[in-house]
């Protein structure tokens, strides 16, 4: 439905060039020095710069094996003779891990059809209009229903059980070097590699979030109209390493997220609700249903009619399916009859889990228009929020995430993860629902969208379990009195007063 | 606190209220006379300041509202004083009655075209006919919660209302007035649908003008998608975002109660409409408090026992301009929803600390409401003081600054 785009194409090029050259009727320049002045001259060669930066993003700047093999053979006619991680797709190294995927996907698989059941519905079915030929049915109140695990595919306690779950097979488990509940021993960034990598939160360099002096914002907005008008995203995400003032966010996210905005993106758009008008869902009911739910945050309630379109609107969308860093588990395949392929199901590639739309609302407050709040709500799921839900042995999957999180409270603060051991308190029980929904519903939404910046900025997810770490160390003292659960759990009940940026300077450079 | 032990009275029996006192540790009178704060409703305040009743306030005694309030409170009488105020200042050339290169007022625009009725009624007819498509909303003078209130865009709808009551419009003895106002028909919709602002003003003094701003406030929506359809003139759910009207809507949640804290919507603001009109349009709604209280402050009693927690009402249109829709005596201390309960509670508990510091009885000089030295007190913070820089002991014989003119 929507291929890449391609911004510049040969076309664009010559067409420059050939006007240029028709425009002057004596060429006193050698077409060679012409052409680089041309293309300045037309933007061309940021545009140029921007795809190819794009291009290697994509493919993770060809860093592993894995992605540089996969696209040298990529136009292989017979693969018969590779090895299978070549063929396979989302191929998963860690032969537990894979274990682990296979297991989630039969229960993934498992829970589809227990929702479709309950609904009543098939996955994917035309919309009644009143016509004679679709038979009516009486759409179920699904507040009737009594086992309220059919009413989700799945949700953080799931995913976090499977997270434990996942097992080295040729683990010993003779010397115990961590104390955390992730039994997989991924390995995570050393304190020097945290500091190194970001760099950009250090004390000595001011930040939106922490410096909000008038001086300092004018300074950004100045820099970020300026990094607007040149158009070249690499210096645009390093910019936002420092946090996007809240008036340029949308442009910022926009450019880097190379949302365009033009008459095709909103015919898309259009296409969209075309297909949401025509054919029913399962999970629509689902997702509109916990909808109200997510909604009764008084944060987000006014936003409900955009939530719900959006969510709705996600869910169709085989971009999404395309373009996603990770697959939270393998994609079903929607079946006519008895083996009639249709397409892969949802055509986005991805099931909810419980309460999805939670992740829609804050990206509300980006802007007034319904299409540019989806086309960067889905270039964030697409980067970053899938892999949040991801099972794999990436450090930025969710087992990843989990073991940096205690790692990283192991490493400074020992004698308090050890204490919550010994009352048997798993703190990543605790900030597991954290990372799960990136703090939406925990923060405050300009706290929120302050990670957000850095999290898009530093290209990583790996923030999320840095601030649920920092936010441990923080309270460590209180943590240490506590004397049971009750006492613990309220200690992290109400995250509303926390600010990210100074935690998370204190936390990376600061703290020893 | 302070050990400070003092005696609250309150007509209302809310919890903020009582709660607030009791975790100070002051006990509860219902003794008549025998109180320090009395937290009392707009009728006993009246019959307090009766003069036939020939009651005086004791030297520590604190009362929640001034005795004629109702020069900003009631409707009618704020658009009297805002059109007196105004004559004023362009008479004695005040910088304050500065004009654009357009004509219009920089400064004291700060209510929608409005006339009182019926005394106003053919001035208010010159101008309707001036503009044959616009709405109007007629509201009465000393109701409040929405009540009574009815949208108007045609003349003989007035008429047909008149008749209801059996009398001929101008020669109306009414029982009460009514203000007709320019319906602003362009709010700023956010989610399809129309809010008002709910905004805390605390003053201590009028003469020198002391003003404490709430920095929280919240954004009160209607549950219904907002059109300025005549075919739902009448449906008060879409165009009224009084909470008592919003309730009754099926859509009503009580989990965030349809309000969202200002500090959010001044986020989306500034992500959705930038940093220079949002700043911009907070900044004139200070100057809408400031005008406002200034237009009063030749006619109110400045009695040193009263404070008074005003409760503004302010709507912005879709240009990021906001307007006063009125000034509450009362504003509601119910709480609809677990943040607005803590909202409520900070408010009020800021509010006690501002007009009874820990130093209040100590220094028989300093009594009255209007004690506070500090800049800002909890969420409070001072937006104007016209006393500042002077000698407090001579405060009662100066003139208010601002409307004096040097020659």
């Amino acid at each position: 439905m929507n291929k890449s785009r391609t911004p510049i194409h040969s076309g664009t090029f010559k067409k420059a060039v050939k006007d240029e050259l028709v425009k002057k009727k004596d060429i006193n320049e050698d077409l060679n020095s012409l052409i680089p002045k041309i293309m300045n001259n037309h933007n061309l060669d940021t545009q140029i710069k921007n795809k190819v930066q794009e291009i290697m993003e994509k493919n993770r700047y060809f860093k592993d094996n894995i992605t540089v093999a996969k696209n040298q053979f990529k136009d292989c006619v017979d693969c018969s003779f590779l090895p299978a991680f070549y063929k396979e797709k989302d191929f998963e190294p860690l032969e537990s891990v894979a274990n682990a995927k296979k297991i989630w996907n039969e229960q993934i698989k498992y829970k589809a059809n227990v929702v479709a059941r309950t609904v009543r519905k098939p996955f994917i079915s035309a919309k009644a209009k009143g016509g004679k030929d679709v038979p009516e049915v009486p759409p179920i109140d699904l507040k009737e229903v009594d086992d309220p695990s059919c009413m989700f595919i799945f949700d953080q306690n799931t995913l976090f059980d499977s997270v434990l779950k996942v097992n080295s097979i040729n683990y010993a488990g003779v010397m115990n070097l961590t104390w955390g509940s992730v039994k997989l021993q991924l390995q995570t960034m050393s304190v020097k590699e945290m500091r190194k990598k970001f760099n950009e939160l250090n004390v000595t360099l001011r930040q939106i979030g922490v410096d909000d002096e008038k001086s300092f914002i004018d300074e950004r907005l100045l820099q970020g109209d300026k990094l607007l008008s040149k158009d070249f995203r690499p210096l645009l995400i390093n910019y936002a390493r420092r946090g996007v003032p809240p008036s340029l966010r949308c442009r910022v996210y926009k450019k880097i997220f190379n949302i365009e905005m033009n008459p095709r993106d909103y015919e898309y758009y259009k296409s969209l609700n075309d297909h949401f008008s025509k054919w029913d869902l399962c999970i629509d009911d689902i997702c509109n249903f916990d909808t109200n739910e997510v909604i009764n945050d008084e944060k987000y309630f006014i936003f409900q009619d955009f939530i719900v379109q959006v969510t709705n609107l996600f869910f169709r969308d085989t971009w999404v399916l395309e373009n996603m860093r990770s697959k939270p588990h393998a994609t079903l395949t929607a079946i006519i009859g008895l083996d009639k392929e249709v397409g892969p199901f949802p055509p986005n590639g991805v099931l909810p889990c419980k309460h999805f739309s939670k992740f829609v609302c804050p990206f509300c407050y980006i802007s007034t228009s319904p299409e540019d709040i989806y086309f960067i709500f889905r270039a964030f799921y697409a980067k970053y929020i899938c892999q949040l839900h991801s099972l794999n042995s990436d450090s930025q999957g969710i087992i990843g995430l989990c073991k940096l999180f205690e790692d990283l409270l192991q490493t400074y603060e020992p004698e308090v993860f050890y204490y919550l051991n010994q009352m048997g308190i798993n703190p990543l029980k605790t900030a597991f629902p954290w990372i799960f929904n990136m703090f939406i519903g925990y923060l405050e939404v300009s706290e929120l969208f302050l990670l957000f910046d850095r999290i898009i900025g530093f290209d990583t997810v790996e923030i999320i379990p840095i601030l649920a770490a920092a936010i441990f160390v923080y309270r460590s003292t209180l943590i240490a009195n506590c004397t049971s659960q009750e006492e613990f759990e309220e200690l992290f009940y109400d995250l509303s007063q926390i600010k990210v940026i100074p935690l998370l300077q204190h936390f990376l450079f600061l703290a020893s | 606190m302070s050990g400070l032990k003092l005696r609250w009275k309150s007509d209302f029996d809310k919890q903020c209220i009582i709660h607030n006192f009791e975790k100070r540790g002051w006990t509860r009178c219902t003794n008549d006379d025998d109180w320090h704060i009395y937290w009392a409703n707009v009728w006993n305040v009246k019959q307090i300041f009766n003069p036939d009743t020939g009651h005086r306030l004791g030297e520590t005694q604190l009362l929640n509202h001034f005795p004629n309030h109702y020069e900003l409170t009631r409707k009618d009488l704020m658009v009297k004083n805002i059109k007196r105020f105004k004559k004023d200042m362009e008479k004695e050339n005040n910088p304050i009655a500065a004009k654009d290169k357009d004509g219009n007022y920089l400064y004291l625009d700060i209510i929608p075209t409005t006339y009182i009725l019926p005394g106003d009624y053919t001035l208010f007819v010159e101008e309707f006919r001036k503009n044959k498509s616009a709405m109007w909303i007629m509201k009465p003078c000393g109701r409040a919660q929405g009540k009574g209130i009815f949208l108007v865009n045609k003349l003989n709808q007035l008429k047909k209302w008149a008749t209801c009551s059996k009398l001929p419009f101008q020669t109306l003895s009414l029982k009460e007035s009514y203000v007709i106002s320019r319906y602003i028909e362009n709010p700023l919709l956010i989610g399809g649908r129309k809010f008002d602002l709910r905004l805390y003003v605390l003053v201590t003094s009028y003469r020198p003008l002391k003003i404490w701003w709430y920095n929280t406030g919240f954004a009160r929506f209607c549950n219904e998608k907002y059109t300025a359809d005549i075919a739902e003139l009448d449906n008060m759910t879409i165009h009224l975002t009084n909470v008592a009207i919003q309730k009754q809507s099926d859509e009503y949640n009580d989990k965030h109660g349809g309000k969202w804290s200002t500090n959010n919507l001044r986020f989306y603001l500034e992500m959705t409409h930038g940093k220079g009109p949002t700043d911009k349009c907070f900044d004139d709604i200070f100057n809408i408090v400031t005008v406002s209280l200034k237009s009063v402050t030749s006619v109110m009693i400045n009695d040193k026992h009263c404070f008074e927690c005003y409760g503004y009402d302010v709507l912005i249109d879709d240009n990021l301009r906001p307007t006063l829709i009125e000034v509450n005596a009362s504003p509601s201390l119910t709480s609809t929803s677990e943040g607005d309960r803590v909202l409520k509670m900070g408010l009020l508990n800021d509010a006690f600390n501002i007009i009874v510091p820990p130093d209040w009885l100590d220094d028989s000089s300093k009594h009255g409401s209007n004690t506070c030295r500090e800049k800002t007190v909890g969420g409070f913070s001072l937006l104007l003081d016209e006393g500042a820089g002077e000698d407090r002991s001579k405060k009662n014989s100066k003139k208010t600054p601002g409307t004096a003119l040097w020659r």
